[in-house]
Order: C-alpha cells, then structure tokens, then sequence
C-alpha cells in the first residue's frame, strides 16, 4: 500500500461524506478533483501536443505549417478582449468550418446512410440452419427484425406533425398516423428506459467496483491492492 | 399745525417750514397737548374766541377761524356727531354754549329749544334695548361724545357719592342700598389720595390775579358761589342730595351738581377719562345699561389712577406740564380756593377744590352748589335747573336707581376693595371662595340676566367642584355681557366652565375665546396646563357611567405595546374612568397614516380589512437566525466524533457488502453464471463474446492491433474490466497493442495497462501513444502514426524496438474501441473509412449505459460504411469473457455484486410502484 493508494481512499471517503450531507472534506475532494484533472489536461496537452509540435527536434511537421494553427492559437486568445474578439472568429471559424465537414461526412455516410440501408435490409424470411430454414416466428431474429421494424416505422409516424388531413381518405389517413405515432410513442419509452436503466446500473457497477478497490486495499478480500 | 397746509412743525417755529405761512399761537397750544384734547380745550374768554379745538380743527384743513358769534347755533348741532344720542350732544352742545356765552340774558332761540329738548331728554326712561357703546370706540370722536355723557351720567353718581361720602352722618348700610359700593369703594380711594395731597392746597394761592383776570365770570360766580358754602353748607348739602336721592324728593341742593356737570365742558383729565372709559359702556343715554363691569380691569385702572397721583405734584410742576387753558383753571380754582380759606373757616372744600383741580376733576363748583350758587347762575340756566329738576323729580329715583345686579356687583367690588386695603393696597382678584359667596349671596336672582342666573344656579350644585379648583382662584371675576352669542350660553349652560364664567377671565380674554372653537379651548387647556384630573372642570362634569363595561382591546393591540407597559395594563386616565390613556403608539399611527396616505387607501370603515392590514403591516420581519458559531474547543471534538462515527458506517456497510458478495458469488458465482451462460438467456451475451474473441484469435500474431482507451477514471470500475480482459486476451495471442485515448484522462488509463501489459510479457508489446487531440479529426491525426511518440518515453513510434516496422497506420490489422460513450463509437466507425481502415474489423466494448446507442452500428454491416464487427457492452460480457478467458476473476465478482445490487432495486421499484397505486 503506497500513500497514492492511501490518498485515493481517503478521497473516496471524502467524496461518499455527501450521504451525510454537504461538508468541507466533500468540497475539498471536489476541489482535488476539479483541479487535478485541469492540471492533468494542461500536462497532457503540452506534453502530447505543443511540446512534439513546436519544441521537439523531430517535429512531425515542419514549421511553416506549424506556425498556421499557433497563430489561430493566439488569435483565438484576442477574444478575451471586446475590442480585439473579432479577430478571434477566424479561428473559430475554422475549427466549426473543418468540424462541421467532417462531421457532416462521417455522420451522413456512417450513421445515417449505414442505417437506413441497415434497416431497409431487414429480412423476416427467418434464419438459416445448416441450409435449413427455420420456421418463421420460432426464429428469434424475425421477432427481432420485426421489433425493429415496427419500431423504426412508430417512431417516424411519432414525429410527424401535420393537420387533420381532408378528403375521402381523410379519416383513414390520420387514423393510420395516429397509430403509428402511438406505437412510435411507446417505442421511445421503453428505448428512453432501458437507457436510464443501462446508465443506473452502470453506477451501480462504479460504486460496487470501487468498494472492491477499498476491500482490496485494506486486504479484507485477503489480497491487498498493490 | 400749518393753517395754510396742515404740516405740523415745531413748537415755537414762527413760519411753517412747508408753505413758510407764517403760524399763530394755537398751532403750538394744538402741538402741546394733542388732538384728543382738543374738545376740552378752551380758553378762558371763550365767550368771544372761537374754541380752540376748532381752530385746530379749521386750521388743519386750512380754513379761515370764524368768530363764533358768526355762527348760527343749528350749525354747531350740525356739527355734533351723528351717531351720539341726543341726549349727549344737547347736553353738550348746551355746555359749549354755557362755556361761549358770558350768562347774561340774551340766549338764542336755538338754545332756548334745546333746553326744552334737554328737560324733555331727561324724561325719558331707560331703553335697555339700545346698544351699548363699545369700549375700544373711546378715542373716536362718537365715543368721546358718549363718554362726555357718560361723565354726565357717571357726574351725577360721583356726585352724590362724594357728597354721600362726606357726609359723616350718613351711614354706611343705608348708602350701599343706593349707591354701588364699588362706586364708593373707589370713591374712597380717590378721597384717600386727596387726603394725601396736602401741599397742593398751599400752591393753590400762588396765582390769584391770574385766576382773576382769565376766569369767566360764569365761573367766577360759581366760584364765589362755592366758597361761600364750602365749608357750612356741604355736609348740609350732601345730606340732603342723598336723602334727595333715596326718597326721589326734589332737592334744589342737589341738583345743581346735574346742572353745572352737565353745562361746565370740564375738562379731560386722568381720572375723567378712566372713569369715563371705565364707565362708558355703562351709562349711555344717562340709562344705567345691563353692562360689564370688570372689576378688575377698574382695579387695574384704580392702580393707575393711584400711580400717577401717588408722586404729588407740585403746582409749579402743574403749571409747567399743564396747558395754559388748565392752568387758568387750576389758578381760578386756587384762588378760589384762597378766597374761600380766608372766607370760610375749614379749608375742606378748598383742599377739594384743589384736589378736584390737580386730578383733572369737575370744577369745584360742580361739587358744591349752593343757593347763592343758584341765584348766581343765570336765569336761562335757573330755569332749565328749575325744569330739569321739576321734570326729574318723579323720575329722579328710577334715574338713579341702580339695578340689583350692578349693586350686588358693587358690593362685592366694595368688599373685594376692604380685602385689598388689608393686603396693603394690592390690587388682587377675588378669589373662588368669594366668587361663590358672591353667588350664594344672590339673594335676588330675578335681577339677574337669565344667564346669570343659570350660571348661578349651576354654580350652587357645583359649589364642591369649584372649590376644588385651585387653578382658578387668581383670575378676577367677569360677568358675561347681554350679547354673548348661542354657543356661549350653550357652553355656560352646561356649566363646563361655569367657573370661567364667573371667574378668572377678564372681557377681553372672553371676547377671544368667544372666537375660539371649543375642541381648541380644549387642546390649549391640556397643553398649557396640564392639571390633574380631579381639578379639571371637565373631568368634573364628565359623569361616570358604572354600568358600561369596560371595552376589550384586540389581542393585535396588546402585542403592538410595548413590554414595559405591561404592569399599566388596564390602569384608566386618573379621573377618567373607563378611559384608556393615550399610549405611546403615537408613531406607529403616523406611520400607519402615511402609509395609508402612501398607498391610497381610503378611510372607510373596513374593520376586518383594517384588522387584517394591519396585523400584515405590524408583523415585523422575523430576524434572520444568526449564524450559529461553533465553539472553538468544541467543535474539534464535534468533528472528530463525526468522522469516527462515519468510518464505523462505512466499516459497517463494507463488512455487509462483503458477506453479501461472499454469499453472492456462491450463489451467483462461476457456477451460477455458468448456468446462466448455459441458458438461452446468455446465447446473445456468449455469442458476443465469443465473436469478439474469433476476430482477436483470427489475426495472426504480432499483428497491430489499434486499441483505443476512450473513458475516463469514473468509469474505470466497469470499463476496466472489459479492458483488462481485452488486453489479456491480445496479450495470449502475441499481438501489439498501439494505445491511444481521444481524452485527456484516458492517456493516463492506458498507461496503466499497457505497462502492467508490458510487464508481464518483459517486452513493449504495447506502446502508449497518449492523447489524440480533436475528437473526430484527432482520429484523422492517425495518419501520421509512424511520427507519432510515445506518452511515456517521447519516442518515435518506428524506433522503439520491436515497432520499427509500423511506419503507417495501414499496418494496423484491427482496432478495438474501448469506450463509456457510444459518441465515440460513432467517431470511430464514421472516420473508419477516412482512415483508410474501412476493411479492418472494428471491435468496441462499451459500458451497458451506452451499449443501446452503439448497437445499432454492430447491426449494419454493409462492407465500406460504419463496419462494426462485434460489440460487448458492461460487466456481464466481461464476466463472461473472463470467464472464458482464464476462469472466474475480478469481473465475476463485480457481477454476482451488481446482480444482487439489481435484486434490490427491483424490489424497491416495486415497492414503491405497489405505494404509489395505493396511495
């Protein structure tokens, strides 16, 4: 047990003292915290980025190109001032200009191309076995493909928005949209649940993990934590 | 006075300094003696000059000085004052006509009328209905004609009371039944001041042929006539004016004082004035009026009277401050007086004479008509004596009779004088046992004004309030006048000041209060003079009413007042009963009013509102609650206990936990899981695994295998074991581990493994590049993998041994995303292909919160775009990879603690959904 270890106890406690309600060791834990994750970022980023751009004798890059994104840099820093902020923009509106293309590029071809192309090849024919097909609803993946179906199709009726519709097929029409939209209603509940009820137990696991670490620090699992 | 222009100059100044007219010898006499004086002044020989004062008067508005004989005798009555009774200015135009003529036989026709309407003047009764002459109209020439005729009236009274006085014989019960006592109390003084003057008889000869030459021969008979009768016949004389008097006899005696009164002009002096001024209101139209009679402003001026004749003066003095027209008189008077001493054997009626003189009296021959006075007086004057005194004999006693009121008033003036004689000639007002003697000594209340006589009868039943009112005692009596107005005898009727009413304020303080609302009166009274209840007239008259309860005040009022006036609840105003005093919320009201003024509220009788206003408005703001300081000494104690008690909760909650993962993985252990893996349950949860696993196996070794630490310390408890499992798995297949992190955070993470991977292997089997800054596009800096250095060792990534062939991120065969959020995966899988990595299997472990979101891109497999090939996601995927990995480890601990964990939260979520419904 070194006194790294003893001090992330320590803090752990500090931090769980919150049941008891708020107390200077839970601020002073929150402060650590805050603080030494901006002082590791600072670390990090001079070590990782500004150090083997600019200062190491192997540069990755050379310097002409370098100079361009430490004059964004600086120029975004003018922003501080009101009189100066405008110069700031042009490196802000670099940084949205090469986000926004690429993100648009990958978004569009990798989420939402993907997807739709995904779900449009949706198969409920059944699984194949050994050449066999089996039969249709003893196939789980029907059901599955069929869950996802129905959910796709629900959830798009749900975020339609339009008047009641007029003509001989009027009264059909929005029946068919309501419908939908109530099926879609429900497919976003249950997806919204089994979201908040993944990201509960997710916490859950965090605390049961660290109450192992403590365990194994104090060696009451029988094996102290190096 | 200019006869020219009217300027006035100074005396003695020849020409006037306006107009340079040249000035005569009256302007300076005018100058001398003033204006007011004019009607008295009047030289000896006016028979032939025109008076004085109307030289004065024609000089000033530059009129020629006619010759009296010029003027027509209707003229002069023209003159008179119009608003004066008639009685006066006949009288007094009968005078002036006395005075002008030299009493031979030629009288005017005009006069011979006047005499008629004299006589027929005197017949008339007694009007009470005509109003009375005010007081303060002395100065104007109407009131200077009813003061004329006042001293007429007042003449007549002084004359019988003088004569009355000095007549030894007469005594003293008898002459308080006709004369007031008042008049004779202050007759008394002035003969006492007389007495003291003795060195004015001496000077009284000094002058004799000056006396002889300037006096009228009118006057020198009557002169003449008096010192042959000064000193026999007086006491004769007045005996028989008063007997006259009482028994309404005529008495040829005692009507030549009424006469030679009414014809001499005498003139105005000291006394005269006072007297007349005192006595003006009274006598109007020679009727004895219902008037007021301020004994104590006759007092005041009976002080003044004996101030200024107190420092005797002498005759020199008298005749240098005197006008000259005074001084022939004092002069005739003196020499009169002279002869009448070597005529006569007492010098009583000389030393009257000369007292009468240097008081500014009557001529002495006012006071002592005697029959040679009468044989001497001239015929037109013998006759209108005679008729005056014919027509007045059957109206003489009602003439001079004198109303029970005025004679209870002089008596009480006459005892009140007996009181002040004793305190050593103090003046002093009657005090309140006098005063209410007075009023019980009135024996004849039907003499009374009606409301005097209430007041009288209001002051018998009040007999014991008034006597215990000491505030009282030192204001001199007053008696209300005929004209008070409603409200007055409102206020009297209801004898709440009965006692001002008869003592203690003087006319002219009534007169003001008259002008004065009642609620003022009132506020004056308790800020003047705050007296104690018992004594207030007020509080006297106010009746007590047993038999009204006490009133309740609101609980709101009693928490208005303040604690230190708690022991004077319920204590009444001392003589108020039932009367809550004042209380000190004085500025609470104010600011209650303005408030209410503020916000417009109007006055209306709202009482709830009111009420509840003011309760909202009178709450005051609860104080905050200061800080509470701890105690120094005690509050390191405090905190240590605290943290000893928390470790023992936290010891506590550990050793539970651990009995239950103990008991927990043997139930839900290796062999439980293995169970549950062996159901169909588990089939997607080992296919996953057992996917992820094929795709690791199916690289062939030292392969470079791109794993990616994207999740931060807070979730290292769930994403560390999917890592740890993932790296061990690489590590038996002899693969190359290039560890990246698009967090800060994350660098450090996968430090951690790739060194504990390191170590176990005893070569760099895996080497951390570190941070990738940028997100998505730091993904994009991959491109230059081969230039990147290390996290640790800041060393090339193609000169670190063992890595020299890696110069291209396309010698990367597979890439592992380890993440906590599944905005990573989508990166990863949208940048696949920009990284020219679109034909390499993507494998991502995600934790269970993000495994949703990133499922759908493990679904779509379509070759080129977004190609995840297998996914594992929480605790469960790896327990089971431990599990088929090396056994039962850390990661099936954590599950069996995170199933009993979600044991208990399904019990609580269906406890609390059975309470919701229930309730």
């Amino acid at each position: 047990m070194n006194a790294a270890t003893i001090i992330a106890a320590v803090l752990t406690f500090m931090v769980w003292s919150y049941v008891l309600g708020d107390n200077p060791a839970f601020h002073i834990a929150e402060h650590l915290l805050v603080g030494s994750a901006v002082g590791f970022a600072v670390v990090v980023v001079w070590f990782n980025v500004l150090e083997p751009v600019y200062f190491q004798e192997n540069r990755l890059q050379p310097e002409l190109w370098s100079a361009i994104p430490l004059v964004l840099c600086l120029l975004l820093m003018t922003r501080l001032h009101p009189k100066w902020a405008s110069l700031g923009s042009i490196t802000v509106a670099f940084l949205v200009g090469v986000g926004a293309a690429l993100a648009v590029g990958g978004a569009l071809f990798g989420t939402l191309w993907s997807q739709t192309l995904a779900t449009a090849s949706l198969s409920l024919r059944g699984s194949e076995v050994d050449g066999a097909m089996l039969p249709v609803f003893s196939d789980t993946l029907f059901w599955q493909n069929l869950a996802v179906l129905i959910g796709t199709i629900g959830t798009f009726f749900y975020f339609m928005f339009e008047t009641r519709p007029q003509g001989a097929l009027g009264g059909f029409r929005d029946t068919f949209t309501r419908f939908w939209g109530g099926i879609g209603h429900w497919v976003i509940i249950i997806t919204l649940g089994a979201l908040f009820a993944n990201a509960a137990m997710s916490r859950f696991t965090l605390l049961i993990g660290r109450v192992n670490w403590l365990l194994d620090v104090f060696a009451v699992n029988g094996r102290p934590t190096p | 006075v200019c006869p020219k222009c009217g300027a006035y100059n100074p005396i003695g100044r020849q020409s006037c300094r306006a107009c340079s007219e040249p000035l005569g010898e009256g302007v300076d006499e005018m100058d001398t003696y003033g204006r007011g004086e004019m009607e008295g002044s009047q030289t000896a020989n006016g028979a032939e000059a025109t008076p004085e004062w109307l030289q004065l008067l024609l000089a000033k508005y530059g009129e020629e000085t006619p010759t009296l004989s010029s003027l027509s005798p209707p003229a002069v009555v023209e003159e008179a004052p119009a608003a004066a009774p008639p009685a006066i200015k006949e009288t007094s135009d009968v005078g002036e006509q006395s005075a002008a003529d030299d009493g031979t036989e030629d009288i005017p026709e005009w006069l011979e009328s006047l005499r008629v309407s004299g006589s027929v003047a005197a017949d008339e009764k007694p009007d009470p209905s005509q109003p009375q002459v005010a007081r303060d109209d002395v100065g104007e020439p109407d009131a200077i004609e009813a003061d004329s005729a006042a001293s007429d009236w007042l003449s007549r009274l002084d004359g019988v009371s003088s004569d009355r006085h000095r007549s030894v014989a007469a005594p003293k019960a008898a002459s308080a039944e006709d004369v007031p006592e008042w008049l004779t109390a202050s007759l008394e003084e002035v003969e006492m001041l007389e007495e003291s003057q003795p060195a004015a008889s001496p000077g009284k000869s000094s002058v004799p042929e000056r006396h002889d030459r300037e006096i009228p021969e009118w006057l020198s008979r009557l002169g003449e006539a008096e010192e042959s009768v000064s000193a026999d016949e007086v006491p004769e004389h007045t005996g028989a004016v008063d007997r006259a008097i009482r028994a309404g006899q005529p008495s040829p005696d005692a009507v030549s004082p009424l006469v030679s009164r009414s014809v001499e002009p005498a003139p105005p002096s000291i006394i005269d004035e006072d007297r007349s001024m005192s006595f003006g209101n009274v006598a109007t139209n020679g009727e004895p009026p219902p008037a007021i009679i301020d004994t104590g402003e006759l007092k005041a001026r009976e002080a003044k009277i004996r101030e200024e004749v107190a420092p005797p003066p002498s005759v020199k003095e008298v005749e240098k401050g005197v006008p000259d027209w005074l001084a022939q008189l004092i002069s005739s008077q003196e020499e009169a007086a002279g002869a009448a001493e070597e005529a006569t054997l007492s010098g009583g009626g000389a030393e009257e004479a000369a007292v009468s003189v240097t008081s500014g009296a009557a001529p002495p021959q006012d006071e002592r008509p005697g029959s040679q006075a009468m044989v001497e007086i001239p015929p037109w004057l013998a006759e209108l004596n005679v008729s005056e005194i014919e027509e007045l004999e059957p109206v003489g006693a009602e003439a001079l009779e004198i109303p029970p009121f005025l004679e209870e008033m002089e008596r009480e003036d006459a005892s009140r004088q007996a009181q002040a004689e004793e305190v050593a000639m103090e003046p002093s007002a009657p005090t309140r046992g006098e005063a209410r003697e007075y009023v019980q000594e009135q024996d004849e209340p039907e003499g009374l004004p009606d409301w005097l006589s209430q007041l009288h009868s209001l002051d018998e039943t009040d007999s014991t309030s008034l006597e215990a009112m000491p505030g009282q005692d030192t204001e001199p009596a007053v008696y209300a006048t005929e004209d008070k107005s409603d409200w007055l005898s409102n206020w009297e009727s209801m004898a709440t000041s009965s006692e001002d009413a008869l003592i203690g304020v003087d006319e002219q303080s009534r007169e003001e209060e008259a002008q004065v609302p009642d609620w003022l009166r009132e506020m004056q009274a308790e800020a003047s003079q705050p007296q104690p209840a018992e004594a207030s007239p007020v509080a006297e008259e106010m009746p007590v009413l047993d038999d009204i309860e006490r009133a309740d005040i609101p609980a709101w009022i009693h928490k208005l007042r303040p604690e230190g006036e708690a022991d004077e609840e319920g204590q009444p105003v001392p003589g108020l009963p039932d009367v809550l005093p004042i209380s000190d919320d004085a500025e609470e009201e104010e600011t209650f009013a303005s408030l209410r003024a503020r916000l417009s509220m109007p006055e209306v009788p709202d009482v709830e509102g009111a009420s509840l206003f003011r309760e909202i408005a009178s709450d005051m703001p609860e104080p905050r609650p200061a800080a509470e300081e701890p105690p120094k000494g005690g509050g390191l104690f405090a905190t240590l206990v605290w943290g000893l008690v928390f470790i023992i909760l936290i010891l506590a909650i550990a050793i539970t936990l651990m009995a239950v993962l103990n008991r927990a993985d043997n139930l839900l252990g290796a062999s439980a899981f293995q169970e549950y893996l062996s159901s169909p349950a588990g089939v997607a949860l080992v296919g996953s695994v057992l996917g992820f696993r094929a795709e690791i196996a199916a690289l062939p070794e030292d392969s470079v295998v791109l794993v990616c630490f994207d999740y931060s310390p807070a979730t290292e408890a769930e994403m560390g074991l999917l890592a740890d499992v993932i790296l061990k798995d690489l590590s038996q297949h002899q693969m190359r581990v290039i560890a990246v992190s698009l967090r800060p955070e994350g660098a450090m993470l996968a430090h951690r493994m790739t060194e504990a991977l390191n170590g176990e292997s005893g070569k760099v089997r895996a080497v951390n590049l570190g941070y990738l800054p940028g997100n998505a596009v730091g993904i994009r800096s991959l491109v230059g993998i081969q230039e990147m250095t290390s996290f640790e060792g800041r060393e090339r990534l193609n000169v670190i041994p063992g890595w020299e062939d890696v110069d291209a991120l396309t010698e990367v065969s597979m890439v592992v995303e380890i993440a906590d959020d599944s905005r990573n995966v989508r990166w990863w899988v949208e940048q696949q292909q920009a990284l020219g990595l679109a034909d390499r299997p993507l494998l991502v472990a995600v934790s269970a919160a993000s495994a949703p979101a990133s499922r759908p891109y493990r679904e779509v497999n379509l070759g080129g775009y977004g190609h995840l090939e297998e996914m594992i996601s929480g605790i469960t995927a790896a327990a089971a990879y431990e599990l088929d990995l090396n056994g039962p480890g850390r990661a099936v601990k954590m599950l069996a603690a995170q199933s009993v964990t979600h044991l208990g939260l399904v019990l609580v979520a269906v406890a609390g959904t059975i309470a919701g419904f229930r309730n």
